[in-house]
């Protein structure tokens, strides 16, 4: 009798184990309460030296504070840190242990070393190496969370980090003094390497393009080298310090086996591609402290009416500057002496300030600028009248006249870049959206009118943005002004986006009564979702037809173009821009329907708007105050209330403007739900609902208000009734009627 | 055995009447003091009142009662009047307020049940407190702390969240203090004057995907500044900079149906106007 009982239960668990891998599924998306990572963005509990560790955490207490101690196996404190959690109980990414073992640069090598050593020093502590560590959580004395990672015996990443000459890592520069060493260890033997230094992000996402901000092409400068057969690790001269430019930088080191200039993720999965500090700066130049920070501004216009603002000129038209007094209040009454002057870098101003400007003014005399103040055409004064000659200039407007120019004090126009440019030919205006372009017609949601081209014009750098399909080929109408005599002219332009044509193959603009029009095909338009922020630097040659040099025509930007999936649809047919912002900002580097729908479903959860059930947004299910949401979304500090169906709303919404065709899902009827974790909450609770509302994709639910089972984010991987089942155990609650909401 | 027929008709009509007397009163529900119940909601219709309700003028209300607090946003909320979104960057609390004014309590009353039925959380019926605000009132507490109280006064609806529940049944006592008296943007008076959608301007045959430029016609007695409320069954409305113009793209062929509200600047609405269209097939 007992053994057949034995036998029976034996059965109903095969049973019951079959049963669930039949039908159980695994949730979505489960991350772990504490996830370490390394610099480069990958999550591991296996580090190694010369690495950061970062640290996110969630599923703590709401607006806690906690010690965070990292402790060696040898029970050696090794770190401490007291950090405080969000009000979604989350302490977001954050630096726990910057660069692992090690050891500052002796303080002697500053002072007595020549610039450049044959032998860097070993500036790493190994014990450091090869041990355990455990992670502690301490609140009020008690560990309420532990965990343990390891740094291994030996290198086995590549690692990539800013130094000085010696080879001592360092993430602070001086501009104009200290020039940016880059060291590299455990590269491949006898690789080609590229070193960029390229603006500071913490998204980076593969097929992103690399822009370099050293400019150093053509210099001769190092930025290409290839390591010995035998050699693994580097130290090479990123970026001399007279050409250095404050600002706040990632690192990537590109082993060159394809083309350049695209990042690439599977570098931090295998060595042999790219290292960036994806999660971090990988160094910031900065200016000496106690120094005055300097006062840029535009100066440089033309006279039209009202005064514009303008960074190219040709050499027949008139340099005018002004200040303007909205700007620049404080300036208002006081008079400065006016002087043009061939261009200098930020690093070349910061070191040359002991040098009398009338000693480089170009334009013979030295005018006055007397600063009015609401007073449209009146506070603008010829400082250099035509004809013009062909080069790039900076305007120093000298306010405490004592011929020299002094940060702080004195307006500048520019440091970096270029304060103008004179040429024979500028850039007048360009449109992405014109005719025959396949652009997407986009509409400005706070002007309450659809974008129009030009999106961009040069006088005022009036910029507005532009969206395309992501991939296939694009172009842009550029319309151009030249002098007269200047009957053609070959133009492309580099920087941005791969750049347009190129000095190989330029576009022949023919000009008639000074005005001549190109089309310009773009060389990389973006292979993935997102928005690309970025500028075009233009040149032109071979002026009627005879063999002429290269000549820089100026910059225009910063230009601003949203890469989307296909066609939007309804109900974001004519997407509004602060859509596009959102949706390729959360859906960023997707390719995929189930990439977006995953990004954009984490980005509403994530985002810290909060789930309220009393109705914010949303009228009967459909009619949703978008506008309303995104004014609360813009006003810092305020936290955005959203119900279910302002989710629901807000997916389809936000997906559709990519070009997907989704909508929303009632489930009507009232019913218990099991316990979830609702967006911004941070407790796991059931409850009673009328109904619920969520966005479908066709035939699968997605879900940003809630996680089901408290863990599980619906992203289109569940049917109806797989998510009702998950949702409920009420019986005869089904899928009800799906639509577009009509957002306003 | 025609005896015996008499009597069955007899007991069975009997039977029958107070059954049938039931059904009537909730048919009509208009009548005093029955009781009207929508999806899980019910409520008793109150008695006339002396005053009514005719404007909500919540620039006033929200500067009176809300004054630390600076508006965000406004803008409609369909058949549920108007909503001001604040926030007081200060100590980061905030809040939101709709108002809408009807022709009668019984229509306001109508509208709380249809209010409470579109809402996904269920609301319970008074307040956290106990204290009595409005003729009906609900409220919701979320688990954050935030809470809405949704109440009517008369023939005005009210819907009041704030980030802190506390705060917002206290504004809501406060409004309802202020809808008593007549004081801070309140009007009151024995007559509301309504709104009226009156036409809408259709260019020509609708069809399946293609967009049609709608124009809205629409009086106001009192010539205050209107807004418009455009919902549509069968079909996608887009908004455009003319208050009075909407775009309309239906979604298939066959019938759809527009249902548009107009608000005036005291929260006053408009009955729902219904302009029923035939849509023909999408041009290719």
């Amino acid at each position: 009798m007992k053994k057949s009982l034995l036998i029976i239960i034996l059965l109903l668990i095969i049973i019951a184990v079959i049963i669930w891998l039949l039908i159980c599924r695994e949730p979505a998306e489960i991350r772990p309460p504490t996830l370490l990572t390394n610099g480069s963005g990958v999550e591991t509990t296996e580090f190694q030296i010369h690495e950061t560790i970062l640290l996110d955490a969630v599923n703590l207490e709401p607006r806690a504070g906690y010690d965070i101690k990292v402790t060696r196996d040898d029970g050696i404190t090794v770190t401490e840190l007291r950090l405080s959690t969000n009000a979604q109980g989350r302490i977001p990414e954050t630096v726990l242990w910057y660069n692992v073992g090690v050891l500052p640069c002796p303080r002697i090598i500053g002072t007595t070393r020549m610039v450049e050593y044959e032998a860097d020093y070993d500036l790493t502590d190994y014990s450091f190496a090869g041990r355990n560590y455990t992670l502690s959580f301490i609140q009020k004395s008690q560990i309420v969370r532990e965990i343990t990672f390891h740094v291994a015996a030996a290198v086995t990443r590549p690692v990539l980090y800013a130094c000085n000459a010696w080879g001592c890592p360092k993430s602070g520069f001086l501009i104009g003094e200290e020039n940016v060493w880059v060291a590299g260890r455990n590269f491949p033997k006898g690789s080609i390497i590229r070193l960029w230094a390229v603006d500071a992000s913490s998204d980076w996402k593969a097929g992103d393009n690399l822009a370099d901000r050293t400019k150093l092409y053509g210099y001769g400068l190092p930025v290409i080298f290839e390591l010995k057969p035998d050699e693994t690790s580097f130290k090479k001269l990123l970026w001399p310090k007279g050409l250095t430019s404050v600002g706040s930088y990632d690192i990537v080191a590109e082993v060159v086996t394809y083309e350049f200039g695209e990042y690439r993720v599977t570098a931090t999965a295998n060595v042999t591609n790219v290292v960036s500090n994806l999660t971090y700066s990988g160094f910031v130049v900065q200016r000496r402290p106690g120094v005055a920070e300097p006062l840029e501004v535009d100066i440089a216009g033309s006279l039209q009416s009202p005064f514009t603002f303008r960074n190219t000129f040709l050499t027949t038209e008139d340099v005018y500057v002004g200040v303007d007094p909205c700007l620049q209040p404080s300036y208002v009454g006081q008079t400065a002496d006016i002087y043009i002057v061939a261009d200098k870098s930020d690093a070349q101003w910061t070191t040359s300030t002991a040098v009398a400007l009338n000693t480089l003014d170009v334009t013979g005399v030295i005018e006055t600028i007397t600063v009015g103040g609401i007073c449209g055409n009146c506070w603008k004064t010829l400082a250099w009248s035509a004809p013009l000659t062909v080069g790039q200039y900076d305007v120093v407007l000298d306010f405490d006249r004592d011929g020299f120019y002094t940060p702080g004090i004195d307006l500048i126009d520019a440091l970096d870049p270029v304060g103008f440019i004179v040429a024979e030919v500028r850039v007048d205006n360009i449109s992405f959206n014109y005719g025959g372009a396949g652009a997407i017609t986009i509409y400005d949601n706070v002007a309450g009118a659809n974008i129009t081209a030009p999106e961009y014009y040069s006088a005022n750098h009036i910029v507005k943005p532009a969206a395309w399909v992501r991939g296939g080929s694009h172009s842009v109408r550029v319309e151009f002004k030249a002098v007269s005599g200047v009957n053609n002219i070959q133009v492309w332009a580099e920087n941005g986006l791969g750049g347009l044509n190129s000095s190989g193959s330029p576009v022949t603009i023919t000009f008639t009564a000074g005005s001549g029009t190109g089309t310009f095909s773009v060389n990389s338009p973006p292979s993935v979702i997102g928005k690309s922020l970025f500028y075009w630097d233009w040149k032109y040659k071979n002026v009627n037809g005879a063999s002429t040099p290269t000549t820089e025509m100026g910059e225009t930007g910063e230009h601003v173009l949203y890469a989307i999936n296909a066609t939007p649809n309804a109900p974001m047919a004519t997407p509004w821009v602060d859509v596009l912002e959102y949706a390729t900002n959360w859906a960023s580097g997707q390719t995929t329907e189930a990439g977006v729908v995953s990004g954009i479903i984490s980005g509403i959860y994530y985002s810290g708007m909060v789930y309220d059930g009393g109705g914010h947004h949303t009228t009967s299910y459909g009619n949703f105050n978008l506008s309303g949401v995104f004014s609360e979304l813009k006003t810092g500090g305020m936290t955005v209330y959203m119900d279910c169906r302002d989710c629901a709303n807000f997916f389809h919404v936000l997906t559709n403007a990519l070009g997907f065709n989704h909508e929303y899902l009632r489930i009507p009827g009232y019913f218990d739900y099991l316990p979830i974790l609702a967006m911004g909450h941070g407790s796991c609770l059931g409850g009673g609902w009328n109904y619920h509302q969520v966005g479908w994709c066709g035939a699968h639910v997605a879900d940003g208000s809630a996680k089901m089972s408290c863990t599980i984010l619906a992203v289109c991987d569940y049917s109806a009734t797989d998510y009702i089942n998950l949702l409920t155990a009420t019986p005869g609650i089904t899928a009800g009627i799906t639509d577009i909401c009509s957002p306003y | 055995m025609k005896r015996n027929r008499m009597t069955y008709m007899l007991i069975s009509a009997l039977l029958l009447l107070p059954l049938l007397i039931i059904l009537q009163s909730a048919a009509v529900g208009q009548e005093r003091g029955e009781t009207i119940k929508k999806g899980n909601f019910s409520l008793k219709r109150s008695e006339p009142p002396q005053f009514l309700v005719t404007g909500v003028a919540l620039d006033k209300l929200s500067k009176a009662r809300f004054e630390n607090m600076a508006l965000v946003n406004q803008g409609l909320a369909g058949q549920f009047g108007r909503t001001y979104s604040l926030f007081n960057e200060n100590d980061s609390s905030q809040a939101s307020v709709s108002a809408a004014v009807y022709e009668n309590p019984a229509a306001a009353e109508d509208a709380v049940l249809e209010l409470l039925n579109s809402t996904s959380a269920v609301f319970k019926p008074g307040t956290k407190s106990g204290a009595v605000i409005g003729t009906h009132s609900w409220y919701l507490e979320s688990r954050n702390g935030s809470g809405t109280v949704v109440f009517t006064h008369d023939n005005a609806l009210f819907q009041v969240f704030s980030s802190d529940y506390d705060l917002a049944e206290n504004k809501a006592r406060d409004i309802d203090e202020d809808l008593s008296r007549g004081t801070n943007g309140i009007r009151l008076g024995t007559k509301v004057i309504l709104p009226e959608v009156t036409n809408v301007k259709m260019p020509g045959d609708l069809s399946v995907k293609k967009q049609s430029r709608l124009n809205i016609e629409g009086r106001d007695p009192q010539s205050m500044k209107v807004m418009y409320s455009v919902s549509a069954r069968g079909g996608q409305v887009i908004t455009t900079d003319k208050h009075d113009e909407v775009i309309f793209i239906p979604g298939a062929e066959g019938e759809s149906e527009l249902i548009i509200y107009m608000v005036n600047d005291e929260s006053v609405v408009s009955p729902a106007f219904i302009k029923k269209m035939t849509v023909g097939r999408e041009n290719k």
